[in-house]
């Protein structure tokens, strides 16, 4: 499973989940996921799970390359010699496909050729962007002709009644034919009775709204507007918050979101926890910026929730966020409209019972079996000679012998 | 000094579970760094905790599927199932298309002459044949195990010949008088000769202590001294971590300092809930995190650890009163680090067979009292960092 991430974290999340459900369904089955995420290791592999992590490219990354190209030539060499070494039966790539779409196309063009009978497939969110800037430049980038050439499904982690991406984003008919709608994707299961210590040591009577900004590369807004809010009414508010803002948020901007935190009372603070759905599970409002991870967890849960999407093309999250809110799914806070005063308001509104805005009820209707749909695609595409168990090998561990020279 | 050139720099750290070798080498990447700040850097390692610590800029890393060492000369895939000849095959592949496509001017290789099961040994040889300008340098660290373990070990598993063939230098990252390594695993001159002792690598440009407002977060109501338990990666650290908590609870509630208590990514959950539950109520914070030890460990008064090499040369470099609680299998590494270092008064070690609570709170108890750390004429060298650095880009100057 190939996932590359931009600014944020949230493929390689999904993709470790997945590949999590994956190998629970199918016992023999070891997946290799690669991935340009620079803290894919703060990450808990799962069971038959390991990782390759490619060198990164861009400003958000824990460190610059001095030379792009070359760290393209090196990301190129590894992912042919997963392919030609670990040949996997298929290949699952999540990434954005109109970003540096060559590199893709070169490693695909490869395993095509070494390995005819593997399976390749591409899988996208829900929605990816605006129609009218994502078909075009899937058009200009040759985003089409390789999904046509190279790949045996386009696996969409949504419903079809909720975002019809072969519709809006004009697929031409041999693409929109591999298209195969999987569902959302269920959050994992958290027992209730697991709570983070730092909410226990709380106040159990108020209720809890948590404030996650994703990876936190472009976090702030979200994050500043809601303490200027809670700055504002001055310590009365009625209700406790949990903010996390995203292990990629800079030190800088963090700390100083850390330190007017600290002022506050009733505000847990965390960079990055690893109990993300703990406190999800009980707080009684979620607001986000419209990630796909961060939404299935709030339709996992039933929570009401609001969106405050960013403003960056390709908008998936300003989409996502529109097509919810058209059904009643969520609250949403546009990027235009974004002030301390509008996001209290719809907290306030919303935690008084008062707003019609997040009907989360509503969603419990929508498909969340994405991993077991996944996993039945998995299981047709993968002949059975292949799918049956390896021949078991004399011992799991293995002993160092003479030297190979 | 050497630098100006834009240089590429790899390094090999195999580390499967831990991350000492890891350390070691981002030490030594920063300092390249400082000298020659036009070097970029490719760190390759298998620690699924990888990187762990901040890199150096222009440094990135490469974490290819991960072997871990169960015994000496035995191994296991981490995760995948996989026949071990298939993942090392991958190892091999990837190893081989990094160093293609990223061309490096200089390999360090950590410890493994030849790499696990001579993974090493293709790749290196077709840089060698590709680049013939690129330099390979081996490093070792001060004490590898028990001269008769690795002789075998390096003669059956070829790491004799892949040492002389391969590379153009050796650094030691320790001192001839403390461990005489060429001589003690019986270096033939070929190799001896290429042998250079650089003293023990730590951080040089270490982050600032840790301030006391960070400090008051983690305790409200200080106490007057504060003390570091640290077990490196944490795999085998629990059982000495679980006696000081039985130490605390004995001194109760007259502790006199606060402690915290640094688990390492390593340990297991289940293990860390459990220390974590058992310290309730005592002035202990147990931590996860062991990315702050080194801001820690600077305002400690007694730091109690294990042996591991670079808390080692973070204790000395430091001049920190130590109980050291040295890990005895499955290599005698810890023990003879532990019992040269001891001979010297360099700190006090406790075999971790034996240990009551009892005895734990009274060694705490004097240590913390104890006046002077120890003398200076016993340290070894400590600025291992800086010698290797230099020596590496001296090589390709």
């Amino acid at each position: 499973m190939c996932s590359y991430d931009r600014r944020g974290l949230g493929r390689t999340a999904r993709t470790l989940d997945i590949a999590s459900a994956l190998t629970g369904q199918l016992p023999q089955c070891s997946i290799l996921v690669l991935s340009n995420l620079s803290i894919i290791g703060r990450f808990r592999s799962p069971q038959h799970v390991d990782f390759i992590r490619l060198p990164g490219i861009g400003p958000t990354l824990a460190s610059q390359p001095a030379d792009v190209e070359r760290t393209l030539r090196v990301r190129r060499a590894i992912a042919e010699g997963t392919v030609e070494s670990f040949r996997p039966d298929l290949v699952v790539i999540e990434r954005d496909p109109a970003h540096l779409p060559e590199e893709m196309r070169h490693v695909l063009a490869f395993a095509r050729e070494k390995l005819p009978r593997t399976r390749i497939v591409w899988a996208l969110p829900d929605v990816v962007g605006e129609p009218r800037a994502v078909s075009p430049e899937w058009s200009r980038e040759g985003v089409f002709d390789t999904l046509d050439r190279f790949c045996d499904e386009v696996w969409v982690y949504g419903v079809r009644a909720v975002f019809d991406q072969a519709r809006e984003y004009r697929f031409p008919k041999a693409i929109a034919d591999k298209v195969r709608y999987t569902g959302y994707l269920r959050a994992p299961v958290v027992p209730p009775h697991r709570i983070p210590t730092d909410l226990l040591r709380a106040h159990p009577d108020r209720p809890l709204v948590l404030v996650t900004a994703g990876g936190g590369a472009s976090g702030y807004p979200l994050i500043s507007n809601y303490l200027d809010f809670l700055e504002h009414v001055n310590g009365a508010a009625s209700f406790q918050s949990v903010v996390i803002t995203g292990p990629m948020m800079p030190s800088r901007v963090h700390a100083q979101l850390s330190e007017r935190a600290r002022r506050l009372p009733h505000v847990i603070f965390h960079r990055f926890s690893k109990h993300v759905l703990q406190y999800l599970r009980h707080a009684q409002l979620t607001i986000s910026r419209g990630g796909y991870n961060t939404l299935c967890a709030d339709l996992t849960y039933r929570k009401p929730s609001i969106l405050v999407p960013d403003a960056a093309p390709p908008h998936e999250h300003l989409l996502r966020a529109r097509v919810f809110d058209r059904l009643r799914w969520c609250g949403v806070v546009r990027p235009g409209e974004l002030s301390p005063v509008s996001l209290g308001e719809c907290v306030t509104a919303a935690l008084s019972g008062r707003s019609e805005i997040p009907r989360p009820d509503m969603a419990a209707r929508v498909s969340l079996d994405g991993h077991l749909t996944i996993g039945e695609r998995v299981r047709e595409l993968i002949p059975a000679r292949r799918a049956a168990p390896r021949p078991p090998s004399p011992s799991k561990e293995i002993h160092q012998r003479t030297g190979t020279h | 000094m050497p630098g100006g050139t834009a240089s590429r720099l790899l390094i090999y750290s195999q580390d499967g579970f831990g991350l000492g070798h890891l350390r070691r080498n981002i030490n030594i990447a920063y300092q390249i760094r400082t000298w020659s700040p036009s070097t970029s850097i490719l760190m390759v390692a298998d620690s699924p905790a990888a990187p762990f610590f901040t890199l150096p800029p222009q440094c990135d890393f490469v974490k290819i599927p991960t072997l871990v060492k169960v015994d000496a000369g035995i191994w296991r895939s981490d995760r995948l199932v996989l026949d071990h000849r298939e993942l090392l095959a991958v190892r091999t592949r990837l190893l081989d298309a990094i160093m293609d496509s990223y061309r490096p001017d200089l390999v360090l290789v950590d410890h493994m002459p030849h790499g696990v099961f001579g993974e090493l040994v293709q790749p290196l040889r077709g840089l060698r044949r590709r680049r013939r300008r690129a330099r390979l340098m081996l490093g070792l660290r001060d004490i590898l195990g028990a001269p008769a373990d690795i002789c075998r070990q390096w003669r059956v598993e070829g790491a004799y010949q892949a040492a002389e063939r391969l590379y153009d230098g050796v650094c030691v990252y320790g001192c001839a008088d403390l461990f005489d390594l060429a001589r003690e695993y019986e270096f033939p001159p070929a190799i001896a000769s290429k042998v250079t002792y650089c003293g023990y690598v730590s951080r040089q440009q270490a982050q600032p202590a840790l301030d006391d407002a960070s400090l008051a977060r983690l305790f409200p109501r200080r106490s007057d001294a504060l003390v570091l338990v640290t077990g490196g990666g944490g795999a085998d650290a629990s059982f000495f971590m679980d006696k000081f908590i039985d130490a605390v609870r004995l001194m109760f509630p007259r502790v006199g300092f606060d402690a915290v208590l640094s688990t390492g990514p390593f340990m297991h959950p289940e293990q860390y809930l459990l220390l974590r539950r058992k310290a309730r109520g005592l002035p202990i914070h147990v931590t996860r995190q062991g990315q702050d030890n080194i801001r820690l460990l600077q305002r400690a008064d007694l730091v109690i650890c294990m042996a591991g090499y670079n808390t080692i040369s973070e204790v000395l470099r430091y001049r920190k009163r130590a109980i050291v609680i040295p890990r005895t299998g499955p290599s005698a590494e810890q023990t003879i680090r532990t019992r040269l270092m001891s001979e010297r008064g360099l700190f006090t070690v406790v075999p971790a067979r034996g240990l009551t609570a009892e005895g734990f709170a009274a060694m705490i108890r004097t240590r913390l009292e104890s006046p002077r750390a120890f003398a200076e004429s016993g340290l070894p060298e400590l600025d291992g960092a800086s010698k290797a650095a230099q020596h590496m880009l001296a090589a390709i100057a």
